[in-house]
């Protein structure tokens, strides 16, 4: 007889991993306090769509999206489709794209971008809930408080300014498909870009 | 200045031009080096990409992990030249806080190569130009590029360059080496098994090639066992879409003295670890698969059904050996049959996405009352209450409905397979398992095998003249025996209405009583048909009365677990494990009597139960009695594909599933840490 016991292989999870959430599951609830003093929750805009996007000034990948003004583009796009859109900034404090509420803001302005917060995640507790990665990256989350799309802003892992043009937007692409009460057809990719700069 | 960059310079002002080209960025010195003097027309050109980092900094390998992008090469050749592939070397883990990527530290050497024009004349030369891009982090990242040209002779005999030859024979020993024998993989769930031949390490770490397949900061789990080694590693979004070979490099030890192996691991059914080839163990499972289904012919389930048809066979047998051999193909041809549906069945639904496993049409309460129904109404018909067919003589085909002896027989099959469902012991548990995950030839196959098997000795039998003289001679005593039979099957039947009653609660068995009333109706009208016309048709009126219920029939929700114990709950266990608690799962169903027995004998004895007080194990019980994907799943992250399976996690350790048929002793031993 085969022993069973031989097949036997690790039933849940095998140990500690850097794993997000699942996709079209609820999307983990937060809070926390914003660049204009704010406290915010996810809970607080049910019945919104909500877009998070994982940020750090110092990064090239994401200088690739603010200096061409596609993330701006990308926000004003959401902005129109009535989106809360959320950057998170998870450096801790020393790292690079670490910002206070004042430094955010000026990034904000400085950029000319168009979130509807900033919020600020030194202690990284956000990005691990999403299991952020890479600067940037991005996350979906619908109206009824469920994560839609989680991963790369778009199909080009590249920090070249040139590979903007004729990228594919997997964010605004899904954005697109929820508006229009359809299923996403790429719910989930690989985030490319900066590692996340957490405290540890 | 940096030394490195000084190097740098120097080696660029001693070297031929044809031989390397030099690039100095923020973080990094680049060089692109030919290994030999010149090309041959049509002939390969060895080239190392060889870079030195700035302490604390490193570049990515082709898989970068949690972040990162690989080296990146744009060649400018020659018409006709052909690039080949990076040739990475051994891939080191880079914690960054909580991530992990994959990459290089220090002085990495990329090797590539590249074909030149086969109409290249000689005395010409091979002009080349790279535009590399890399991207090189120390806790911050940046994105780096240079460009490198090489003009290499082209001539009739290349030689290599002596001034090269260390460092690509250093790459190349620093290179992952082929992994020696066979490597494969299983995905269940978000979980990969890789699955290699043993090595003395005690510690191993997969790096798929492709991104996305793994997680890169959890833990891989190593498992020894006889001469293999078995990775568990926590799979990422990617590893849904992996079909076919999987390539990667495996780490082996830590340290100093770790080696890294490439390897191109295959699908594997069968889960990693058995210790044999794949072709060894499908004919293993084969065989186990035979003998299990023969064995299937003794169990309670069906034996009366088979005595009475061999009984019937000793009567015709002093006659008509032919409609003997006839009747025992058809038998036979109705077991494959129905095997064949079931398995196909199972199969084309896993392909379906579908979490379902053996035994699934016992899940369903429709089939389990009609099962009751038709072993209810052979009982009647055994115990004489009606007749069905010309003679009465002809026990076999009074055994099922329908005067036609052939299709009696292939119906003979069929019921067979039905009420043997439940039956199927810790035999078949393994090759079952292994059917639905195996690619469908192999699961077919295994179905097939199990079908033969429970054919194979009632068609022997009828095939072996002679065979049939060892039956017992036919007599008056038949009869007798024909209508004690009845009361196993009632039996049979009985347990069909307990399983209902677990699945449907008290409303479901009141309408499965009221069902068989009606069958027990219907065998009296027609009775009595075979003397009055018109009482047949009444007869099969009540019949399709007696179906009613069953399509009113609805699973109960989940029924509360055992006194004590815990319901099954996937994150409820792996917390509990986390805090050390020591569990015990109990993978059952109402309608597996092996469970069923197991639980009367081994698990509710006062040893057993004694010792689970003592060591303080939580008693799962996972019921699978009607459909539930979650413990569909974790039946299948051990193998298996049904129940019963016996789980146990030590405090803080591994699980460890039980061999079967499970005694007190094997769970006795398990409790006290020896191999189960």
């Amino acid at each position: 007889m085969l022993k069973l016991s031989l097949l036997a292989a690790a039933m849940f999870a095998a140990g500690p991993a850097f794993a997000g959430p699942a996709i079209d599951a609820a999307a983990p609830a937060f809070a926390g306090e914003t660049s204009a003093g704010e406290t915010i929750s996810l809970a607080q805009f049910k019945g919104e769509l909500v877009v998070l996007e994982w940020t750090n000034d110092g990064c090239p990948f994401v200088q690739k999206h603010y200096q061409t003004g596609n993330m701006q583009k990308t926000q004003r796009a959401a902005n129109e489709a009535g989106v809360v859109w959320i950057t998170v900034i998870s450096s801790a404090p020393g790292k690079q794209g670490h910002a206070d509420a004042a430094r955010a803001n000026e990034l904000t302005v400085g950029y000319g971008a168009a979130p509807d917060h900033v919020l600020l995640d030194p202690e990284g507790v956000v990005g691990k809930a999403y299991g952020a990665k890479t600067t940037p990256q991005m996350a979906l989350i619908d109206e009824k408080g469920v994560l839609r799309y989680a991963g790369a802003i778009d199909d080009r892992p590249t920090a070249d300014h040139a590979s903007i043009e004729g990228a594919t937007n997997y964010l605004l692409a899904a954005l697109g498909e929820v508006s229009a009460g359809k299923p996403v057809s790429v719910r989930e990719t690989r985030p490319y870009g900066c590692s996340v700069k957490y405290g540890s | 200045m940096r030394l490195s960059v000084f190097l740098a310079i120097i080696l660029a002002l001693t070297t031929p031009a044809y031989a390397a080209s030099s690039v100095v960025t923020d973080h990094a010195s680049s060089r692109l080096i030919a290994e030999t003097d010149g090309v041959e027309p049509g002939g390969v050109l060895s080239l190392a990409f060889a870079q030195e980092l700035e302490d604390g900094w490193h570049v990515y390998w082709k898989n970068p992990g949690d972040s990162g992008l690989p080296l990146e090469f744009k060649w400018r050749l020659p018409e006709g030249a052909e690039a080949g592939a990076i040739d990475y070397p051994a891939p080191h883990r880079i914690p960054i806080g909580p991530l992990v990527n994959f990459g290089h530290e220090g002085a990495p050497v990329f090797l590539t190569s590249l074909t030149a024009p086969a109409d290249a004349p000689v005395g010409s030369r091979f002009d080349i130009a790279l535009e590399a891009t890399w991207l090189i982090c120390a806790d911050i990242c940046v994105p780096e590029t240079g460009s490198f040209s090489l003009s290499v002779p082209v001539v009739e005999k290349a030689s290599p360059d002596p001034a090269q030859a260390s460092l690509f024979a250093k790459a190349r020993a620093a290179a992952p080496s082929p992994l020696e024998g066979k490597a494969h993989y299983a995905v269940q769930g978000s979980t990969l098994t890789l699955d290699i031949p043993a090595v003395d390490v005690d510690e191993a770490y997969f790096f798929p090639d492709m991104a996305g397949v793994s997680e890169p900061a959890a833990d891989q789990r190593i498992r020894k066992k006889c001469d293999r080694l078995s990775l568990t590693i926590v799979g990422a979004a990617a590893l849904s879409s992996i079909a076919g070979p999987l390539s990667g490099v495996v780490q082996l030890g830590e340290g100093d003295n770790a080696q890294w192996r490439s390897l191109t691991a295959e699908p594997a059914g069968v889960a990693p670890g058995d210790g044999q080839k794949p072709g060894g163990s499908i004919i293993a499972l084969l065989i186990a698969a035979f003998i299990g289904g023969a064995i299937l012919n003794l169990m309670p389930c069906v034996f009366p059904i088979l005595f009475v048809k061999a009984a019937s066979m000793a009567k015709a047998a002093s006659g008509d050996a032919p409609l003997l051999r006839r009747h025992g193909a058809l038998y036979g041809v109705g077991v494959v049959a129905s095997f064949a549906a079931l398995g196909g069945l199972l199969l084309v639904l896993r392909a379906g996405g579908e979490e379902i496993g053996w035994g699934f049409h016992l899940q369903s309460p429709a089939v389990v009352a009609l099962s009751a129904y038709v072993l209810f109404a052979v009982g009647l018909n055994l115990a004489g209450a009606f007749h069905v067919g010309a003679s009465v003589q002809n026990l076999g085909s009074g055994l099922v409905a329908g005067r036609n002896g052939d299709f009696s027989a292939f119906m003979t099959g069929v019921l067979a397979v039905i009420v043997a469902a439940p039956c199927v012991g810790p035999l078949l548990t393994a090759p079952v398992g292994a059917a639905a995950v195996l690619p469908p030839f192999e699961g077919f196959s295994i179905f097939i095998a199990m079908a033969l098997g429970l054919a194979a000795p009632y068609v022997l039998i009828s095939f072996a003249p002679g065979a049939a003289r060892l039956l017992p001679k036919p007599g008056p005593w038949m009869d007798r025996f024909r209508q004690a039979l009845a009361f196993p099957v009632f039996a049979a039947a009985g347990f069909f209405v307990w399983v209902l009653a677990a699945q449907t609660g008290g409303k479901g068995l009141a309408l499965a009583i009221a069902g068989l009333i009606a069958v027990a109706l219907a065998a009296r009208l027609w009775e009595w048909g075979r003397t009055t016309k018109g009482f047949k048709v009444a007869a099969l009126i009540a019949l399709v009365a007696a179906l009613i219920p069953v399509a009113l029939l609805k699973p109960a929700e989940a029924a509360a677990p055992r006194a004590g114990a815990i319901a099954f709950d996937a994150a409820d266990i792996e917390a509990r494990r986390q805090a050390g608690e020591r569990l015990f799962i109990d993978f059952t169903a109402a309608w597996c009597v092996t469970c069923q027995v197991n639980k009367l004998t081994v698990l509710s004895s006062p040893a057993v139960k004694a010792a689970f007080e003592e060591a303080g194990v939580g008693y799962v019980t996972a019921d699978w009695t009607n459909r539930d994907p979650a413990i569909e799943r974790a039946l299948a992250s051990f193998g298996a594909n049904g129940v019963p399976l016996y789980v146990y996690y030590p405090a803080g350790g591994e699980a460890i599933a039980l061999d079967q048929p499970l005694t007190e002793r094997r769970i006795l031993a398990a409790l006290n840490g020896a191999p189960g």
